[in-house]
Formats: structure tokens, C-alpha cells, sequence
């Protein structure tokens, strides 16, 4: 592929696709991982995708890396013998964290606006907590919809169904989400 | 609920994100307005898309950490430099990629198929005729029975100068010719043929004046009847194409 190309397409989609891994894997380090997958496939592979299909490509084989996590993290915990409902915490890995109660993964010591950042950051956790109680699909949709404000026909091609459905979806979506708000 | 209502309210639900980021024509705003006061159900579709939208739009979307950059960086670099295996861990196809596709063999293998494509061409086109050192070869035969085979090989020369235009036919002629003289070297005489001159041949194949020819023409050699195109002796009947090629 051609080096410009490349480079132009990771500086114009990585915050997209390391975004979009981490509010549907709920960590840092698996989101981190997965964007770097996600990249060199890019540069396997991406010489033949037309500059305007590069981001539905991107965040598709985002989704379909995020899904093998996900798939994985299942039989993990099917296989453990410490069980846990609740989601994986953010930041770091759901196996590095367990035990260890509720980390904070974010860096707490940088002064001026610190307070303000955690609270933020803080917020953006317990968004993605309940994000986590979401089905895949209608999370992928909410954040595509939502935070990086994509057409309705690219989030349908990027989880393969057709325009009626992805309504529904993310209807269903806002309303299970806002049960999820009023109940906690 | 009518149909026409459910139709209204697909319609309404289409619009709910368009309203929600202030997208709406101001007519379409209206109607939209007017039906959400009245329909519970677009109502509280349009409550929980507002609720959700606040949500996200208190917060920065995440950006990719600059180390996961560089992590990118170093992997892609490191895919488009792949390590040479030695020669000796490789298998037979690849060890004759690299020979053929080596700057040093590949000159090499050009340069000589450009002198064999030379060599090919003189011997299709022939060797110049008058003024050639020692160029008449008729009026230098002796009579050694091999000279008739001699003779036939400056014919087979002169013919294929003449059918340059038909390259195959001349191709056939020189290769036959080369064989000729590989016979001949063997016997030692290879000195005594030397290159035709134009005259010097048309006087052997036409009958020449001084009669030299006729001492030629008669031998009989076993090799006479591979001669093309030529006269037999005491004939003059001269063969369609050569005379073509001479007009």
C-alpha cells in the first residue's frame, strides 16, 4: 500500500476506530490492541479500498476484531472458576483488573485541570458500564450514530442489515439505554 | 391505530435524529412538533433519543493514545522490510527468482541474447558479395569431389540473400547450409569456401561462359540433390522464385 495513503488514513481514522473498540470492548488495552490489528490489515489489504469506503472498511474489521475479543473473554470465563457478571472495568485487561477492585486506569497526578478530566473520564466510565449492557449491535450503533455521527446507510453496511432494521435497533437501543439511566 | 397514523409515525421516527440535531426544514419542524404533542408513542421515542443525545454530547469522544501510533508504526515498518532468508532455506523456485531478478545475471543474459540476435541476423541476410577477399569461388574450384558440396553451400547462401523476404524459408536454407559446412570442417577443407560473390554464383548456377561450371555441376556428389533451387547441368531452367527475387 502506499505509505501517503496510509499514513493520511491513520490520521484521519484512528481516534474513530480506537473509540469505537473501546466503548464496545470497555477496556484500554484490548481497544489499544485491536486498533493496532486493525491497522496493519489496513496495510495488508486496504491498496484495494476506495478512499471513500476507507472508514466503513476501518470500523468494520474494527467490529469483527472487537467480536473475536469479546468471543474470547466468553470461553475465558466460562473456563474460570472466578466468575463475575458484572462488566470488565476500564482500563486494562478484564484479567489483569479482576481482584483487584475498582482501579482507576486514568492518571490522577497532572495538575491544572485534573479534577475536571477524572470527572469527565469518570463519566465517560459509567456511560461505557452501561453501554456494556447492550447487545453488540445495538451498542455499535449507538457510538456510530451518536458520538461520530454516521450516516444511517454506513452504519448499515457496517453491521450488515438493512436501513428498517438499524432504525429499530437503535430505537431499541436509546430506550433500553435510558431504562438503564433512570433505574441506577 | 390507522394505517395512516403508523405510516405518520414511521415517518416521525425518521426524523427524530434529524430533530435532534437541529436538521429539520422548518415545515418539516412543525409537523414534526404538532405530531409528537399528540402521539405518546413518537413521544417517547423522541425522549429517549434526546436523553441518550445529552448523554454523549457532554462527552469527548476517546482519541487513540500516541503510543498505539507508534506500536502501528513499528509494525507496519517491520512488514515492509520482511528478513532475507539465506539461500539455503529457500526453496529452488524462489533461489531462481533472486538469479534472474539480480541486476549483474540479468545484464549478462541481455547482452548475450543480443549477440546471438546478431549472429542470426548475418547469417540470414549473408555475407557481403563483391569485393569479398577471395570472393569468386568458381574460378577457384579444383577437383577434389567436395568442392561440389562447397559449391552448395555458397548456392544455399546466395539463395537465402535472395528470399530475404521470406525469412523462414531463408532460415531453413542457412541452417542447412551451417550443417553443410560443420561436414565439411570435419573433412579439413573448410579453407577453400569462403565467402560467394553475387557474380561468381549466378555464373556457377546459370552456366558460365568459360564453361568452369559444367566441371562442377557434373560431380557427382551424394550431397547434390540437398541443393535448392538450383539448375541441374546441361539444364538452364532457372527456379520461379530465385529469378523473382533477382527481378
Amino acid at each position: 500500500m502506499n505509505p501517503n495513503s496510509f499514513a493520511d488514513a491513520l490520521r484521519e481514522y484512528k481516534d474513530p476506530v480506537y473509540g469505537y473498540a473501546l466503548y464496545i470492548l470497555g477496556n484500554e488495552a484490548d481497544a489499544e490492541d485491536v486498533t493496532q490489528d486493525v491497522f496493519v490489515a489496513f496495510w495488508r489489504h486496504g491498496g484495494a479500498v476506495a478512499e471513500r469506503a476507507r472508514r466503513a472498511w476501518l470500523i468494520r474489521t474494527c467490529r469483527n476484531a472487537c467480536m473475536d475479543v469479546l468471543r474470547r473473554r466468553k470461553v475465558r470465563r466460562r473456563t474460570t472458576v472466578h466468575l463475575s457478571d458484572s462488566p470488565p472495568p476500564v482500563g486494562g485487561r478484564a484479567e489483569d483488573q479482576r481482584g483487584t477492585g475498582e482501579e482507576l486506569p486514568f492518571d490522577v497526578t497532572d495538575g491544572g485541570d485534573g479534577a475536571l478530566r477524572i470527572e469527565k473520564r469518570l463519566e465517560l466510565r459509567e456511560i461505557m458500564a452501561l453501554m456494556t449492557k447492550l447487545n453488540e449491535s445495538r451498542r455499535s450503533a449507538l457510538v456510530l450514530r451518536e458520538i461520530y455521527d454516521l450516516p444511517y446507510d454506513e452504519i448499515a453496511g457496517i453491521l450488515g442489515i438493512s436501513m428498517s432494521a438499524l432504525k429499530v435497533t437503535l430505537h431499541r437501543a436509546r430506550r433500553e439505554l435510558r431504562a438503564q439511566l433512570t433505574t441506577e | 391505530m390507522n394505517r395512516t397514523h403508523e405510516t405518520e409515525c414511521e415517518r416521525i421516527q425518521t426524523w427524530i435524529d434529524a430533530a435532534l440535531r437541529g436538521r429539520l426544514a422548518e415545515s418539516e419542524r412543525g409537523r414534526f412538533e404538532a405530531h409528537v404533542s399528540t402521539c405518546t408513542a413518537c413521544a417517547a421515542a423522541y425522549e429517549d433519543a434526546q436523553t441518550v443525545h445529552r448523554l454523549f454530547a457532554d462527552l469527548d469522544a476517546p482519541k487513540c493514545p500516541d503510543s498505539v501510533v507508534d506500536r502501528i508504526h513499528a509494525a507496519v515498518d517491520a512488514e515492509a522490510e520482511p528478513a532475507v532468508m539465506p539461500a539455503s532455506e529457500v526453496g529452488w523456485m524462489e533461489r531462481l527468482r533472486r538469479v534472474l531478478t539480480h541486476p549483474v545475471p540479468a545484464r549478462i543474459a541481455v547482452g548475450a541474447l543480443s549477440a546471438a540476435a546478431v549472429v542470426l541476423l548475418a547469417l540470414i541476410i549473408g555475407p557481403p558479395g563483391d569485393g569479398e577477399p577471395g570472393g569468386d569461388l568458381v574460378n577457384r574450384t579444383t577437383a577434389d569431389g567436395d568442392v561440389a558440396e562447397s559449391m552448395a553451400i555458397e548456392l544455399d547462401l546466395v539463395q537465402a540473400q535472395k528470399a530475404a523476404g521470406d525469412a523462414r524459408l531463408a532460415f531453413s536454407i542457412v541452417m542447412e547450409a551451417m550443417g553443410r559446412s560443420a561436414r565439411l570442417a570435419g573433412k579439413g577443407i573448410r579453407e577453400h569456401v569462403t565467402a560467394p560473390t553475387a557474380d561468381g554464383v549466378r555464373r556457377g548456377l546459370l552456366g558460365d561462359p568459360n564453361g568452369e561450371s559444367s566441371e562442377t555441376g557434373e560431380t557427382d556428389s551424394p550431397s547434390k540433390s540437398l541443393i535448392p533451387f538450383t539448375d541441374r547441368p546441361g539444364s538452364h531452367t532457372v527456379d520461379p522464385l530465385f529469378e523473382r527475387n533477382r527481378t
